[in-house]
């Protein structure tokens, strides 16, 4: 699983444990979740699309989607 | 959520895991004072450490009950490989150690010898600490190690 948090974050100013408060998760799943360590629950995937006001998929994608676009 | 109250829930996290460490601590040095002191009363060190084994327990629950997803799947990836390997060594080293070619009372023999001190029923401690120990210390390695690689 691919993801675009930490352009999202910079686009926002935001640093890993601005991001991890608005989520109320610690900023070590942050940093997981952005270096491709682990992949967020859907609960939580939909908590992060909710924080940036974007659809799920405009922030996750599948590894092969993601080749497949570029 | 407010910048205050997810402190609030951090700090909460942070007592619970210190109560639970510091029940585990206490369960421990309770049942080892316990096995090398006549000062209790017959069957009492077995309440005792039952009692501070089940606080130890709802102690954890509370605790991990507390934790964000990504470190309840830390400890969850810990506990599945590093508590396996750690049983596979533990059933390893049985299976070396069990032949019947051992004398009797070779273990506890050697054992007391070794440690210096005359503890009864020291092989049945020893069987114990066996099936425990290396799938503990297979969770610890682990759970570090996928912290480390998370970037904690």
């Amino acid at each position: 699983m691919r993801n675009r948090l930490k352009v999202l974050r910079a686009e926002r100013n935001w640093s890993q444990a601005d991001l991890a408060e608005r989520l109320d998760v610690s900023r070590q799943s942050v940093n997981a979740i952005e270096t491709g360590k682990y992949d967020p629950s859907l609960p939580l995937a939909f908590k992060i699309a909710a924080v940036f006001g974007l659809p799920i998929e405009q922030i996750f994608s599948a590894d092969d989607a993601a080749q497949a676009a570029e | 959520m407010t910048a205050s109250t997810h402190h609030q829930q951090s700090s909460v996290r942070h007592r619970r895991k210190n109560a639970f460490m510091a029940i585990t601590f206490i369960t421990l040095v309770a049942y080892l004072v316990s096995l090398t002191t006549d000062m209790m009363l017959p069957g009492s060190h077995f309440w005792l450490t039952a009692g501070l084994v089940i606080a130890a327990i709802l102690a954890a629950f509370g605790w991990a009950m507390h934790l964000d997803e990504g470190a309840l799947n830390a400890h969850y990836v810990a506990w599945y490989w590093g508590g396996s390997l750690g049983l596979a060594l533990s059933a390893l080293t049985y299976v070396a150690a069990a032949p019947a070619s051992l004398a009797p009372g070779w273990v506890e023999n050697t054992l007391t010898a070794a440690l210096g001190l005359d503890i009864p029923n020291i092989g049945f401690h020893a069987g114990f600490l066996l099936g425990c120990l290396p799938a503990v210390v297979g969770y610890l390695i682990w759970w570090t190690v996928v912290c480390v690689r998370r970037g904690a």
